[in-house]
Parts: C-alpha cells; sequence; structure tokens
C-alpha cells in the first residue's frame, strides 16, 4: 500500500521541477513533459534525497522510467 | 530544510527585494538553486540566480581579466584550484607533476582576487590521491586551503562534499547538506566586511598576567615563561608580535594607575609600557575608557578589539559598544589555543603584509599623538597659536617610481580622510603610474619628532585625484590645505574624484565646501579663490619630488 503522504510529496516535487501538474504526470507518464531531460532527473533526484533524507543509487535512478516508478521506490526506501 | 519547504519559502519571497547573483562552482549547481533561494528568502531577499555551464569555472575564470560588475558567489573544491585533484576528470595514469599542481593554484588564486565583488566559500573536500606520495598530496591540499584563506573564504567541512552525488551527476553536495551549504554561502554573500582591527585592548590582571595586582602584590602576580604564567606569557608574546607589525595595544584596567604600572615599572615583563599606546586605570566602565580612547585615538569603534577574563566586564562594553569585537582570556588550558588563533586572525591582514617602517613605529608616533593632544587642550593659547608652536615641516616626495610602498598602505587602510574610499590593488596603482599618473607622499616632522608618511595623493594623467587620503593621527593639523597650496601650484587644472563613504565625513566635510566646487562628477578648485592659504602659512613645505 503506497504512503498517500509521501506520493503526493514525491508528485509535487516532480511536478515542481518538471512544471507540469501531477494529472499530467500520472496520466502520460515523463513522455508527458516537455522539461524532463537528464538534467531534470538530477534535480528530481536531488530534491527526493532532501525531502526523503536519503542517498539514491545511480542503478536505481536508472530505474526510475515513469512517475509511478519513482513514488513506488520512494515508499519502499 | 526539505526541499519542498524551501520551496514555499521562495514563494512567499516573491515580493521581497531581489538580489542578483552569479552562483559559480566547477559541478551541476542546478538541485542547489531552490536552497540558495530559500536562504536568500530567509534573510528577507529574492534571489537572482545566473549559473556558469557544468565544469566550466576554470576557463570562464581564467580568461576573463576584468572583474564582473555583479555580485559573485565562488563555492569552491580542492579540485577548482588544481584540476589534477578532481575526482570526476582530473585522474590520469601518471602521478601529477607537484610543480605544475602548485602553478595551478597559483593561477587560480591570481584570478579569484581580481573579482572584486565576490564571496568565496571553500569545501576542503577529500581528494583522490593523485601526486607523486602521499606527502605531496597533503603539501597540495594546504597550499589550496592557504590560497582559500588569503582570498577570506569562508571554510565549509569536508563532510559538505558528497562524493557519491558527485560521481553520480556532478552535484558536489548531497541532497541531505544543501541547505545548510546554502545557509553559509548566503551568509558569506550578505556578510559586511568588517574593518580591519587597529587597536589590542586587553585587562591586566588575570589577562596580561597571572593574579589580581592588587590583592597579590609584585610577588604574587605570574607572566614569565614557567609555571603558572607562562600562559600571560605567550599572551604578551603575541601582543608584542602584534605591536610590531602595526598593531596598537592598549590596557584597561580597573585599578589605580599606580597598581596597574607596576609590574611594568618594577618586574621583567616581556612587554614594556613603552609597547602600550595607552594605559587606562580607574574603577570607571570600561566602556568608557575605551570609547576616550576611541576619541583620542581618533579611530573608529569597530578597529577596537577587547580582551578580558571577565564575562561581566565583557558583557558590559558589549552593550554599550557593540562595534568593538570581545574575546575571553580562557580559564582553561584546553581553550588556550583556540583563543590565541581567533584573536591573532583579527588582526591577520597585519601580520600577512610586509610592515613598513611606519608600522614599526606606530605606538611611538600615536603615543607622541596623544602627549600632543593633552599638551594641546591644557594649553592657554588657542589652537592657532599651538598649530605655530609646533614648528610643522612637510617634505613632498614623488612615489611614482619606487617606495610606494606605505603610500599604497595608506590608501588602502585610511578610511575617515579618504577622499573616495576607493581601495586600490599595488598593480592597479602601478599602471595608472605607467600612463602617466603620479604618486605623491607626504611626510611630517614637527617639534616632537618625525611621524612619518601621514599623506598620499595618486593623480593620474588628465590630473583628476583619484586617491586623496590623510592619516586620523594627523588630522586638524591643517596639513591638507599646506599639501593643496603646492599640489595646485604644480597642477593647476587639478581635479579630485569624491564620493561619499559611511567613514569619511572629514574629508567630505573638506571637499564639499567652498573653493570646492563639483562639475561633470568631479570636484574642483576655484584657483582665484583658495581662501585657504591663511589657513597654514605657519607650514613650511619642502619639495622633493624632483629629487625623489
Amino acid at each position: 500500500m503506497i504512503d498517500i503522504n509521501r506520493q503526493e510529496k514525491v508528485l509535487r516535487i516532480m511536478s515542481a521541477i518538471l512544471e507540469s501538474d501531477t494529472e499530467n504526470l500520472l496520466e502520460h507518464g515523463f513522455d508527458g513533459c516537455e522539461k524532463f531531460d537528464s538534467m531534470a532527473m538530477v534535480n528530481i533526484v536531488a530534491a527526493l534525497e532532501s525531502e526523503f533524507d536519503l542517498f539514491i543509487d545511480t542503478e536505481d535512478v536508472e530505474g526510475f522510467s515513469s512517475p509511478m516508478h519513482v513514488v513506488e521506490y520512494i515508499d519502499r526506501a | 530544510m526539505k526541499y519542498l519547504e524551501a520551496l514555499a519559502l521562495t514563494e512567499s519571497a516573491q515580493n521581497y527585494p531581489a538580489y542578483p547573483l552569479r552562483v559559480a562552482t566547477s559541478g551541476e549547481i542546478a538541485p542547489l538553486i531552490p536552497f540558495f533561494s530559500a536562504a536568500f528568502a530567509n534573510c528577507g531577499y529574492r534571489l537572482e540566480t545566473d549559473t556558469l555551464p557544468f565544469n566550466t569555472l576554470r576557463i570562464n575564470l581564467l580568461n576573463q581579466t576584468d572583474s564582473a560588475a555583479e555580485r559573485e558567489l565562488f563555492l569552491l573544491f580542492p579540485w577548482d584550484f588544481a584540476p589534477a585533484l578532481n575526482w570526476r576528470t582530473g585522474r590520469s595514469g601518471d602521478a601529477a607533476d607537484y610543480e605544475a599542481v602548485c602553478s595551478d593554484i597559483a593561477a587560480m588564486e591570481s584570478a579569484l582576487s581580481k573579482r572584486r565583488n565576490a564571496s568565496i566559500v571553500y569545501v576542503p573536500a577529500e581528494t583522490p590521491p593523485t601526486l607523486p606520495s602521499s606527502l605531496d598530496d597533503f603539501r597540495v591540499r594546504v597550499e589550496i586551503e592557504i590560497a582559500a584563506k588569503r582570498l577570506g573564504a569562508a571554510f565549509l567541512s569536508p563532510d559538505d562534499f558528497s562524493l557519491s552525488a558527485f560521481l553520480r551527476s556532478g552535484v558536489p553536495v548531497s541532497g541531505s547538506r544543501s541547505f545548510e551549504v546554502a545557509t553559509a554561502c548566503c551568509e558569506q554573500v550578505l556578510k559586511v566586511p568588517q574593518e580591519r582591527a587597529k587597536v589590542l585592548c586587553t585587562d591586566l590582571d588575570n589577562t596580561l598576567w597571572g593574579g589580581v595586582i592588587g590583592e597579590d602584590g609584585l610577588e604574587g602576580i605570574t607572566y614569565s615563561d614557567s609555571g603558572s604564567g607562562y600562559k600571560h606569557y605567550i599572551y604578551q608574546t603575541l601582543l608584542g608580535r602584534l605591536r610590531r607589525t602595526g598593531t596598537l595595544l592598549a590596557a584597561v584596567s580597573r585599578n589605580d594607575m599606580d597598581l596597574a604600572l607596576s609590574p611594568f615599572r618594577e618586574l621583567d615583563m616581556h612587554l614594556p609600557e613603552t609597547d602600550f599606546v595607552s594605559v587606562s586605570a580607574s574603577y570607571g566602565a570600561k566602556s568608557d575608557a575605551i570609547r576616550k580612547l576611541a576619541e583620542e585615538l581618533n579611530l573608529g569603534l569597530d578597529a577596537f578589539v577587547f580582551v578580558d577574563d571577565n564575562p561581566i566586564e565583557l558583557e558590559e562594553v558589549r552593550s554599550v559598544l557593540p562595534e568593538v569585537r570581545l574575546h575571553q582570556f580562557p580559564q582553561s588550558d584546553g581553550d588556550f589555543p583556540g583563543f590565541l588563533s581567533r584573536l591573532a586572525a583579527e588582526f591577520d591582514r597585519n601580520l600577512e603584509e610586509t610592515p613598513t617602517e611606519d608600522d614599526f613605529r606606530r605606538t611611538e608616533l600615536y603615543r607622541a599623538r596623544l602627549a600632543e593632544k593633552q599638551e594641546r587642550e591644557t594649553s592657554p593659547a588657542g589652537l592657532t597659536d599651538y598649530l605655530r608652536g609646533l614648528n610643522m615641516e612637510l617634505t613632498i616626495h614623488d612615489r611614482s617610481v619606487e617606495q610606494q610602498d606605505r603610500a599604497i598602505q595608506l590608501i588602502n587602510k585610511t578610511n575617515q580622510f579618504n577622499a573616495n574610499g576607493i581601495r586600490r590593488e599595488a598593480e592597479d596603482i602601478r599602471s595608472l603610474l605607467k600612463t602617466g599618473g603620479r604618486l605623491y607622499t607626504v611626510n611630517l616632522e614637527d617639534r616632537h619628532g618625525p611621524h612619518g608618511e601621514i599623506l598620499s595623493c595618486l593623480i593620474d594623467r588628465s590630473g583628476v585625484v583619484r586617491s586623496f587620503v590623510l592619516s586620523c593621527r594627523v588630522f586638524q593639523r591643517r596639513i591638507e590645505y599646506a599639501f593643496l597650496n603646492w599640489l595646485t601650484g604644480k597642477h593647476p587644472d587639478v581635479s579630485f574624484e569624491i564620493c561619499e563613504t559611511k567613514r569619511n565625513e572629514p574629508a567630505m566635510n573638506f571637499f564639499t565646501t567652498p573653493p570646492f566646487w563639483s562639475e561633470g562628477g568631479l570636484h574642483r578648485i576655484d584657483a582665484a579663490n583658495r581662501v585657504w592659504r591663511q589657513n597654514c602659512d605657519w607650514i613650511t613645505v619642502h619639495d622633493q619630488t624632483d629629487l625623489s
């Protein structure tokens, strides 16, 4: 069961960095965001580490293929 | 602070005044920007940042000769000084050459020293083994830290660097440390530069010596290099070193004067009484004594450092004179090394610069000034008669070619009688002189003896005085009038670059009243109305400019 509070925070972070609303994120994934590129992912990872006080491995970052993958990863972390 | 909090704080600062800042670092800085914005929002500003592309810091700096006009923050790591030390890009199969690495460090230091609007923060991160031996690696790290210190950098913890984040994405700081690093950077940018400390006021009992002279007597106090006096002896040696490089020492004691002076006069103290510009002993507030001394020496209170063992005395001074920097003489030996380091650091620049002859004689010169002031105050005649009686003689030198150290020091240290407050690098002054400018200085001698070089005047080839400073030791003697009489004879069309600063009221009062008038951003002199001649006809001027 995904922690709603954590999910909301993750989505808010991605939404702020990708300048996309969360509905669009959930519906279209990263492909639906014009701002998504490797730099955006660097910013997202740094923001998640700050928000949840953790370190995310390079291998895990490579597995972040959609917003929900990120939500699930943070929920497990 | 977490990311979303930082974002919320930044959003709340939308109506704050803008603070444009270039944030320059060689790593990937973008993930840190929200935290920088939050840190500035905490201080009441809306940050407007400009950043450099990844890994372009060094090439940007080395290829730019002009200092950027805007405020800049440099967040630096060891590899910014020596690229061979970079975890990501620096390593090759061969060991780096020590001399080449040192040359890289020097080039970076030189480039950074030219950035006048820069604030520097240094993270002494671990570096990979790169040089032929671990000793060389160590020496290089020390060289870099020395360069960063010389540049006035604020030092963060080595732990503020995250190797994992750096290797993963080029971001040098981990997410969990981002706000702390951003806050330290913000503090460094917004820090008000402190005036250089010039005067060290010290308590006597349990500070300059161990024990209380009024209770323990001469035989009961400790001050020598053995036993319980050792700490006080070491403290005295530091004060002696500071005095020899131009710091003025003053003693402020809660005592009777004869008691306060007795150890100097009857014991073999490391510091003699003549090393002190003033010894003040009374039962009044120490803040009163310090304020009076500041007035007598004509120095701002922010040039004063006060050392006392008693926290109540320190608090009294802090509450009345918040500008004065305070240090408590430690009770425990464990705190003593840190105390000495912090105290010495207050006068760091004095120690790093090559002392001039005037630095060595500064205490003597100020003691003469105080004696003369007391004499003047008790003189039955008026000020003019008193000044006439001083038999002042000015000797004007042209320092355009050599012997420029004191002239440059005066330009960069004088606050009050400084026409515009502009600090000038020696290199810039020499460039101006090479294109036909002149640098004049004035030596003063009176019946009390020589006062050294007390005035410096830098004039460019078009006759604009770019710097005009007069030592605060010799205010109110009308020396500026006598010098300008001479200067207008030598350069009839002279004009002055004048600018008000927080501290140059005496100069502004002089340059903004007739016969000066303002035209086209410069101040000129009404040559037909040189009313000041009558104000200084008792001063003899010797023109040595053709002989200099």
